[in-house]
């Protein structure tokens, strides 16, 4: 059972204009699928609803670019690195509907997406203004539908009723991967376990291809199981300029510089050029960010992580055979 | 950190009557009886115990008459040790009040217990009767988004919870290995957690691998180092087979009102802990 | 004066942690007062953040965001969004936090999310406007609020950031004050103190409103107020904030390595 594919097929086979989009981790300086928005930029995908737990590069990138129309989301800046400047212009000027939630807000809604229940209760966002402003109902203020009411009958307490989602696609960034889509996480997790479950499909974003055997010895760490995946992306450096935990840390000057571009429509493209258009497989991308800068980003205080599973890393060359050769889902497709 | 190293008679002696308690593990495995055999022995009243499958431990304590309340899924040893004997005993003298769900309606009791809300949609429970049978754990509720009806759960905030694992540190930090069941969800639903471990290993350990770490040692009030601990039932990694002989000696133990001679005639014997 | 303001103002806020706590920290200066304290008075303060990274403290440096590398190089845990904000934070189980904003009314709700054109306010027009300046909205400052059983506030003392009433409420405080907030049966206790670079603010008892308690040293009544934009009441037992210790600066300089308190 193969499931690889290149991320190119990815986005062309899973994606459409008018999708609704959920991305993990979706951290703002770590884990996300970098990669995966660079290539939504490239095949120019449009009119995308936005499902994230907080801003990262990637959002900023894709909000600046004008390819979403509506954005539900928590926490939407860059942290240390400041105000994102793609997304904040686009807000400000009204060009996207901006929902805005809390950290905590998007996972429950997921779970609920998850659990197959319509809503969930929560005190969280209730009596503050990401209640009663309702970006797709602006005239009503304090607006009752964002997040209604529910009574519970027990207590006589009223809480927040945040509306479950169940996105089209989910694409996860996880540290490694088998062919068959089972997953393991280094670092925090995130939202990543209910996104996985809530979303209708899901396509991981892998740092590492390893053997099923390394799920065997550690079925615990195993948190998306391969039932629940559709394809997976070899992607290395995949997350950059942002840190994924146990493998490379953050690439601070480049968080600087795409932010820094984003400001304008012009330094928007120019990046897009230079960062996007200029690569057309995962081994240019690699040549783009270089081999001197890839050696400083993997010397992280944090590769101890990785060590118990270093020894079921699959090679290049044969993750290579396997995208190329007669046993990929995708090419099985391809010839059908 | 502070270290939190204590014996088992120290631990038990923090249950007082009628508190809630949630104990890990689920059936025959990782059920904390060692700290469950404890506990009998100070003769605690109206206790009510609450788990998606409830194990030996609080089967013990049913059998006991400690228990005057069960939150539960399933009860049952499964395969050849059949019902659970100590609950069923009870439940049908009319001793013990069963408050019966899915296994999910009590995972998401526990879960909106752990989040501090006092109640949670279950997907599912349709056709049951199991929500009239309970009106005091069970509502239904009309979704305010698109007025689509849904089951709801009350929360279950247990006083204890109660958690055998197979490795902890002396400040409280744990880590089970194998299958978890519920354990994490009730160390954060639960106001205190008690941890009783097969092993005690160095701090370091779970720096090396925090992915592993189930409990994190500011949940947890007390470690108590019990090898054996889950015995006569299983324990992943460490014995993975009940033991059929005392387990026969349990069940009928239970059937002749004979729980207090078997306790006391196994342990002298070094076995039972 | 051998500190900066902003030293002073994270040693305050630092004091305010005991040990034993439970808290959980953002990135920056919140991040810097909480290892602070847990460096000089309070060992066994346990630190977490919102994703799950619980027990660590940075290597290398302040981390760049809550999942930087710098912060989960020593962790004793690793879990996810919903253990750590919906089960510890907002769920009342969480002892303290620091929360930044962008503005702070007078009963400590704070803004994090937008600044808007006076008169397009939310709640001034009765219509959800677009805001002039779209910030970073709350993060996981909204959990904080609702579930924490305290938590600090921590601001630099500028007019337009201690405004009468927010632009709009990213995370709750006393709201309209009083009882408003016991109205919503939120797990957590509210703002204990707002910490400032020139002082302490506390919340009445019965009003909720912040008044000055305390102020430093190097400041005076006169520029408190000048730079808040409501009028400030002031305790009439107002006092004057201890200096930094030397033990103290030392402790917070060590924390502090790249000197970020002293730019």
């Amino acid at each position: 059972m193969n499931k690889l594919i290149t991320m190119q097929e990815a986005v062309k086979k899973y994606t459409w204009d008018g999708i609704t989009f959920a991305h993990g981790g979706a951290l703002p300086v770590g884990s996300d699928c970098t990669e995966f928005f660079r290539e939504l930029v490239r095949q120019e995908v449009k009119n995308i609803h936005l499902v994230s737990n907080s801003n990262t590069p990637g959002t900023n990138l894709l909000i600046a670019n004008g390819q979403t129309s509506h954005i539900e989301m928590g926490f939407s800046g860059l942290e240390v690195y400041g105000f994102a400047n793609g997304l904040r212009r686009k807000v400000e000027a009204g060009e996207v509907i901006f929902e805005e939630y809390s950290n905590g807000g998007i996972p429950l809604k997921l779970l609920a997406g998850a659990l197959g229940i319509p809503f969930i209760p929560t005190y969280t966002s209730v009596g503050s203004d990401q209640q009663y402003c309702f970006a797709e109902e602006p005239d009503i203020y304090p607006n009752p539908n964002k997040i209604p009411e529910i009574s519970d009958p027990f207590s006589g307490k009223t809480l927040g009723a945040l509306k479950s989602i169940n996105p089209d696609l989910a694409v996860i960034h996880v540290t490694m991967a088998d062919t068959r889509g089972n997953a393991i996480i280094l670092g925090t997790e995130w939202n990543r376990f209910e996104l996985s479950r809530a979303a209708k499909k899901v396509i991981l974003q892998a740092d590492y291809i390893v053997d099923t055997e390394c799920m065997r010895q550690f079925p615990n760490l195993v948190r998306i199981p391969d039932f629940l995946v559709e394809a997976v992306v070899y992607s290395p450096l995949g997350v950059w300029p942002s840190c994924s935990t146990g493998v490379y840390d953050s690439d601070e000057e480049h968080f600087f510089l795409m932010n820094e571009s984003l400001k304008t429509d012009e330094g928007t493209q120019s990046y897009i050029d230079e960062y996007v258009l200029s690569y057309h497989s995962t081994e240019e991308y690699r040549e783009l960010i270089g081999t001197e800068k890839e050696r400083q980003l993997t010397a992280s205080n944090t590769a101890f992580l990785m060590d118990p599973y270093r020894k079921y890393i699959k090679l290049e060359i044969e993750i290579k055979e396997l995208l190329e050769g007669e046993e990929s889902q995708w090419t099985t497709q391809k010839t059908k | 950190m502070r270290e939190k190293l204590t014996t088992l008679a120290k631990a038990a002696e923090k249950i007082q009557d009628g508190m809630l308690i949630a104990s890990g593990g689920n059936s025959l495995v990782r059920s904390p009886v060692a700290f469950g055999i404890e506990l009998a022995k100070l003769k605690r009243k109206n206790l009510k115990h609450c788990a998606a499958a409830p194990g030996l431990l609080a089967d013990i304590l049913c059998a006991d008459g400690a228990i005057d309340t069960i939150y539960f899924g399933f009860t049952s040893f499964e395969t050849e040790y059949g019902l659970a004997a100590g609950m069923r005993k009870g439940v049908q003298a009319g001793e013990i009040r069963p408050v019966e769900g899915a296994c999910a309606a009590i995972i998401e009791a526990l879960k909106a217990g752990a989040k501090g809300v006092p109640f949670h949609p279950v997907a599912g429970m349709w056709g049951s009767d199991l929500i009239e049978a309970n009106p005091d754990f069970y509502f239904v509720a009309e979704s305010p988004i698109d007025k689509v009806k849904v089951v709801c759960v009350k929360a279950l905030v247990p006083d204890y919870a109660i958690v055998h694992v197979q490795e902890a540190d002396v400040y409280g930090n744990a880590r089970i290995l194998g299958p978890e069941f519920q354990d994490k969800i009730m160390s954060r639903a639960a106001k205190h957690t008690i941890i009783t471990t097969e092993r005690i290993v160095d701090t370091q350990s779970f720096i090396d691998r925090p992915k592993e770490t189930t409990i994190p040692h500011f949940l947890v009030d007390a470690v108590v180092h019990v090898p054996k601990g889950a015995k006569p039932g299983t324990c992943y990694n460490e014995y993975e087979f009940p033991d059929a002989f005392l387990m026969s000696a349990y069940l009928s133990a239970v059937k002749e009102d004979g729980l207090p001679e078997f306790i006391v005639k196994y342990q002298k014997k070094g076995v039972l802990i | 004066m051998d500190y900066t303001k902003d030293e002073m103002m994270a040693i305050a806020c630092g004091r305010e942690f005991k040990d034993g706590e439970l808290a959980i920290f953002g990135v920056g200066l919140s991040m810097l007062a909480g290892y602070f304290a847990k460096r000089n008075h309070a060992p066994n303060l346990t630190a977490f953040t919102e994703g799950g990274i619980y027990g660590s403290t940075p290597v290398g440096g302040l981390p760049w965001g809550i999942e930087d590398n710098r912060i989960s190089a020593n962790a004793t845990s690793f879990t996810n969004a919903i253990d750590a904000l919906s089960m510890l934070v907002a769920s009342g189980r969480v002892d303290n936090a620091v929360l930044g904003c962008a503005q702070v009314d007078k009963y400590g709700n704070i803004n994090t999310s937008g600044i808007w054109e006076e008169g397009k306010q939310p709640w001034k027009s009765g219509r959800y406007n677009l805001p002039k300046k779209r910030l970073n909205g709350s993060g996981g400052a909204n959990e904080i609020a609702i579930g924490a059983k305290k938590y600090l506030i921590m601001a630099k003392h500028q007019k337009f950031r201690f405004a009468e009433r927010v632009d709009y409420i990213s995370s709750p405080g006393y709201l309209n004050g009083g009882k408003d907030r016991e109205k919503y049966g939120y797990p957590g206790g509210g703002p204990a103190a707002i910490i400032t670079n020139l002082g302490i603010l506390r919340p009445d008892p019965i009003s909720k409103e912040f008044f000055l308690d305390a102020y430093f040293k190097y400041s005076s009544l006169e520029e408190v107020q000048a730079n808040t934009g409501w009028e400030l009441k002031v305790s009439p037992d107002v006092k004057i904030v201890p200096e930094p210790t030397p033990v103290e600066l030392e402790n917070l300089r060590f924390i502090d390595e790249t000197g970020f308190l002293r730019k």
